[in-house]
């Protein structure tokens, strides 16, 4: 027979545990992962039964699953437990207060890339700087709107995803995880789980999308990146370009970033997906740093459908990506362009899948890995022809340069080639920059970094080449900047 | 404009020159002749500043100053411009592009203004207009898949638009036929000038029949042992290097 | 350990007495590694392509008909080359060559050589990694082999011709240690030609020291049913060559694999070879050429052509490591399928630690280019000819790797027979 002491401890722990769930306006959620926290989650955004069941699913489904150990990557171990699911509390006394506790090397890379102060407190975090996305601090509220209603007059829906699973929750649930189905990996099956929010873009039937769509015209709340969920889906003859990332390193508290990226691409139809990622990388030394772990895919199930992914990608401590085209219509067209650099300790295991299922299918694959200072980068990709990949065709260039010896560049490429009419053909090659082509850019008057970074960036060309004007040329000057130290 | 004065220098190990004595002013077009191995190249190679020449004696000063303090691309933008005699290729590097990066490189270091891809784009088309060539070349990727006549047209109009004030050479008509070597020899020719200063770094004679030479020097196993008028020239193309020694193992 | 391993137990206490040498710790030791790693699975990435089922059933020995024997081993020897004949793993004398009095020449068969020096070569090899599980338990089963020294400076012009033969239900281990001293030239060449072994598993331990070059061909010739899983392990000194060939044309399952490491600069590694499947034939071919200093070349040329269900690997991985500056390391594959069942897989894999280097490598898949072939037809030759031309003309260029002429026009003439062979090359 318990003694009124011990009840009301028995009382107040019970209150303890499901004190969070009743009082649903605190924006926080304790470390750790648990149902409670998914179901925490999903009542915060208000989402319907069948999309909490999708993620209790998945959190079942993670609990068996083992955390791959393949990659040429190493980190040190992460712990689940010790990460906040839902909007980690950025309280002004935990910030920085201002730009001069901020590190100077990012300062100097704001600076170089030409950010105004103002922008450069919102992504160092700074106290009291408006807790939106970047540019929409100056083009405020009424110019998004704008710009969303533009879009509405066509029929082209680009909202966030939570806001989608609300407002056109059929196109949600028809397209979630049939691209990336909730068990596909360890981080998209921990992301089907505790996703945050992320874009939703449709573009109707028909629809030439007029403009670029970018992820700086998306209002969300900082930090919700971690767990990214993006979908898009081009019906029957669309297009759309849609860009992503940000050339300005974003310092984040949040060391894991697991998002999930589907790609849906019906008849006729051509998806442009461009990425410029600067996740921080870590200081000289290696510490600190984004974990970047990524499942990005597409489908292109219709006939003549086309899909392109640009990437370049300069930052986070651990990149681990592999954006995939499964090629299954008909004549339909995969792409991958990358530049991937690596400096001071960062590694990267990146690069791509092409499948090809349907007849006349074409891939193409570009990519440039860069390595210097005590970096690991690793080509990683797979082109599979199925048996009824009939005159199918790949065509795959991967270039590997190394600054420096104490870095090293790989290249494990896959292929697998079930069927004779196909015609694969893949090319690999590694090697430095050339004392001759130093000198003779020296001579001309460039000064070595100047000349680094010319020559890099020819290195580059052909995947710089695919971006949409605007990032290019912030990419290029990235490009310079990424490799700061590495020379002489 | 270019003082030498008992230069030493050592590729690797190797010593190559063994007490070089030049005096080069503005106005002037010398020419260095000698047989294969006497060093010509590895002269302009250290005076251009590039890695892996080491300089073990001696001294230069250029445009009163010391040579060896300043960095290749500071040399270069001091206008000191060495043609190549194998230029190398620079895969994805517009032409263009890197011409107006270099121009612009050097008008900042003289306190210039740099130009935009217009201006630039008029400077270029009136050098080009001069040196009677056009801008195909510019427009591919720097010497990727040029010809042997092509690299060496290049070379001629990246120093047309540099404007350097000490040019040298270095085997600039090897392997060009009559017609290119006339367009490139009158475009160097339209270099010429009082503050100017030519250095032709040549193993045949017949580049002097078109940019004629005020001082001609051989070079022997690294040294200069004789030095003349153009009629040396003459002379070379006679009789060969045969008077100045026999061959040392190379 | 897995489920195989007690019986293999099994089978191992049976062998050993008839073993030389049966009862030696080495030969325990051998087993006890093998048992700890077991068979590697096709969830390892190097067995990715190929199953090793035919080893997972028991296999037992099976006396042969030796009249047959002679007239078959007869039929196999090259021409004015030294012969060493293997019959289910033993070395048989009398069908062999004298191998005494050649100038500069030690050789031997294994089961007579087992003095501590090679014994410990032989415990040395492999074992810890899970993907040599063969290699451990052909230490533990090995029953002959050859030991070959070739002497200082000492040019062997005969070519050196071991002759397998097994027998269907069997597992047969030849372990092979060849020592090139300085200087030292010769050529090695092993033959399983309708060796009908149900599992043939060779290992070679292969040194060759400064500037000493060692050419090296094998041809994998089995007969249907039979699995030949070869592993060479291979370390190069100050400018020495080697150059390895493999045609790998009969077999269910034909699977090269070569480990090398150069360990001297100037030195020079060569592996080339040509795959033919048809049926449900596998054929495996796995490199890694490790530069582990600067200024050496490597160079590695394959090529597969794939009929019916049958399905080419290659996994060639080149490793430059951080001091091996000024490598130049080039790896070719190109596959050529002539169904739509056929599969071709290929994974040529760089690491590169060093930065002043020039590291190529290509991988084509394709099949029979129509141009051409309508080209051929129309100049009177019928479609089977035509395409047998073709494919010859694809391969051909891989066999100059093959110094010695008479050699390479012997191999020229294996390939030619099995292209020109039953039911190969129909369309289906």
């Amino acid at each position: 027979m318990a003694d009124a002491q011990t009840q009301q401890t028995v009382e107040e722990t019970a209150d303890y545990k499901y004190g969070f769930v009743t009082d649903i306006e605190t924006e926080v959620a304790p470390k750790g992962l648990n149902e409670d926290i998914i179901r925490f989650i999903s009542a915060k955004k208000d989402e319907p039964e069948w999309l909490l069941d999708y993620r209790l699913k998945a959190y079942q489904a993670w609990l068996k699953v083992e955390e791959p150990e393949w990659a040429r990557v190493n980190y040190p171990e992460v712990d689940f437990q010790d990460i906040h699911y839902y909007a980690a509390p950025k309280t002004d006394e935990d910030g920085p207060k201002s730009l001069d506790e901020i590190d100077p090397e990012i300062l100097a890379t704001y600076e170089k890339l030409g950010i105004p102060v103002k922008e450069q407190e919102v992504l160092a975090g700074i106290a009291n700087s408006p807790n939106v996305a970047v540019d929409a601090v100056f083009d405020s509220v009424s110019v998004a709107t704008t710009y969303k209603a533009k879009l509405e007059e066509i029929g082209v829906i680009f909202c966030s995803f939570s806001e989608a699973v609300i407002e056109h929750p059929e196109l949600v649930k028809k397209y979630l995880g049939s691209v990336v189905p909730a068990g596909d990996n360890f981080y998209a099956t921990l992301n089907a789980a505790v996703f945050s929010d992320g874009t939703f873009v449709y573009i109707p039937k028909g629809v030439r999308c007029p403009m670029e769509l970018s992820t700086y015209f998306r209002i969300n709340t900082a930090n919700s990146g971690q767990f990214e969920r993006t979908l898009i889906i081009a019906d029957e003859g669309s297009y759309v370009s849609y860009l992503e990332g940000c050339t300005a390193p974003m310092r984040d508290e949040n060391q894991l970033h697991a998002a999930v990226v589907e790609l849906v691409a019906l008849d006729d139809a051509e998806i442009k997906y461009s990425t410029v990622q600067n996740w921080y990388p870590g200081d000289k030394d290696g510490k600190g740093g984004i974990y970047n772990f990524v499942t990005k895919r597409a489908a292109c199930r219709g006939k003549n459908s086309k899909v392109s992914w640009t990437q370049v990608e300069t930052g986070s401590a651990v990149t681990w990506k592999y954006p995939s085209c499964i090629l299954q219509g008909d004549g339909s067209v995969g792409e991958f362009y990358s530049v991937a650099i690596t400096n001071n300790y960062q590694q990267a295991d990146t690069g791509t899948k092409m499948i090809h299922i349907g007849k006349n299918t074409t891939s193409k694959i570009i990519s440039k890995g860069i390595s210097a200072g005590k970096a690991q980068n690793t080509y990683r990709g797979m082109v599979r022809i199925q048996p009824g990949a009939e005159d199918s065709r790949n065509f795959t260039q991967c270039d590997s340069l190394l600054m420096g010896d104490q870095c090293g560049a790989h290249t494990v490429p896959y292929i697998e080639v079930k069927n004779p009419s196909a015609q694969v053909e893949h090319e690999a090659t590694t090697s430095k920059i050339s004392e001759d082509q130093m000198f003779y850019c020296l001579q001309r008057g460039l000064d070595p970094e100047e000349a680094v970074s010319m020559i890099v960036n020819g290195f580059c060309k052909e995947v710089m080449q695919q971006l949409p004007m605007e990032f290019a040329v912030e990419a290029q000057k990235l490009l310079g900047i990424s490799l700061e130290g590495s020379v002489g | 404009m270019l003082e030498i004065q008992n230069l030493h220098a050592t590729v690797g190990d190797k010593p190559i020159l063994k007490g070089i004595n030049l005096s080069v002013k503005g106005g002037e077009v010398h020419a260095i002749m000698g047989p294969n191995g006497a060093g010509k190249s590895t002269l302009g190679n250290v005076l251009a500043g590039r890695e892996g020449y080491n300089v073990t004696d001696g001294s230069v000063s250029y445009q009163g100053k010391d040579l060896f303090e300043l960095e290749a691309d500071e040399r270069a933008r001091d206008g000191l411009f060495l043609g190549f005699q194998y230029p190398v290729e620079l895969p994805g590097v517009n032409g263009m592009t890197f011409l107006r990066m270099a121009t612009n490189a050097v008008r900042e270091h003289r306190g210039e203004e740099a130009l935009d891809g217009m201006d630039f784009l008029k400077l270029l088309k009136g050098k080009i207009a001069d040196l009677d060539m056009d801008d195909a070349l510019l427009k591919r990727s720097v010497n990727v898949g040029f010809s042997g006549g092509e690299k060496k047209r290049n070379e001629i109009i990246q120093m047309a638009v540099l404007d350097p004030h000490l040019m040298i050479l270095d085997e600039t008509d090897s392997g060009l036929d009559i017609d290119a070597l006339k367009l490139v020899s009158a475009g160097i020719n339209l270099m010429r000038g009082p503050e100017k200063a030519i250095v032709l770094v040549t193993h045949y004679q017949r580049l002097l029949d078109y940019v004629k030479p005020d001082f001609v020097h051989v070079l022997r196993d690294g040294q200069i042992v004789d030095s003349g008028g153009p009629e040396l020239a003459q002379k070379l193309e006679k009789e060969g290097y045969a008077a100045y020694g026999a061959d040392e193992a190379a | 350990m897995n489920a195989e391993t007690p019986l293999f137990a099994e089978q191992f206490e049976a062998a050993r007495p008839a073993l030389p040498d049966g009862n030696a710790s080495w030969r325990q030791l051998a087993f006890d590694r093998f048992a700890a790693l077991g068979l590697p699975s096709q969830q390892r990435e190097a067995w990715r392509y190929t199953s090793l089922a035919a080893l997972r059933g028991e296999l037992t020995g099976q006396a042969l008909d030796s009249a047959a024997l002679a007239e078959t081993v007869a039929a196999q020897k090259i021409d004015g080359a030294l012969h060493l004949v293997f019959v289910a793993g033993q070395f048989v004398p009398e069908l062999s060559s004298a191998l005494e009095g050649i100038d500069g020449l030690s050789i031997g068969n294994l089961a007579d050589s087992l003095d501590d020096t090679t014994v410990d070569q032989i415990v040395l090899a492999g074992g810890e990694n899970p993907d040599e599980a063969l290699v451990a338990l052909n230490g533990a089963l090995v029953s002959d082999g050859v030991v070959v020294e070739v002497a200082e400076g000492a040019s062997i012009t005969q070519p050196i011709q071991l002759i397998y033969l097994g027998n269907p239900t069997g597992l047969v281990n030849i372990r092979n240690i060849v020592r090139m001293q300085p200087g030292s030239r010769a050529t090695l060449v092993e033959t399983a030609q309708d060796a009908n072994a149900a599992v043939l598993n060779v290992v070679n331990q292969v040194t060759v020291a400064a500037e000493a070059r060692l050419d090296h061909l094998r041809v994998m010739d089995d007969g249907a049913g039979a699995n030949h899983i070869a592993q060479t392990r291979l370390t190069l000194a100050e400018k020495s060559h080697y150059e390895g060939f493999a045609l790998l044309a009969g077999g269910a399952i034909a699977r090269y694999e070569v480990q090398a490491v150069i360990e001297g600069e100037q030195a020079h590694c060569g592996l080339a070879g040509i795959g033919l499947g048809t049926g449900k034939d596998v054929r495996d071919v796995i490199t890694h050429v490790d530069h582990a200093v600067p200024n050496c070349t490597s160079d590695q040329t394959f090529k597969n052509v794939m009929d019916d269900h049958a399905s080419s690997v290659f996994q060639g991985k080149v490793t430059v490591r951080q001091d091996a500056q000024h490598t130049d390391a080039i790896q070719s594959n190109q596959n050529m399928l002539l169904a739509r069942t056929a599969t071709a897989n290929a994974k040529p894999e760089l690491v590169i630690f060093a930065d002043d280097v020039k590291c190529a490598h290509g991988a084509t898949v394709g099949e029979l280019d129509a141009d051409q072939l309508f080209y051929l037809q129309a100049r009177g030759l019928n479609e089977q000819t035509a395409r047998q031309l073709l494919i010859e003309g694809f391969i051909a260029d891989v066999f100059e790797a093959i110094g010695d002429e008479a050699l390479r026009n012997h191999l020229r003439g294996l390939a030619s027979t099995w292209l020109h062979g039953d039911g190969w090359g129909d369309d289906a």
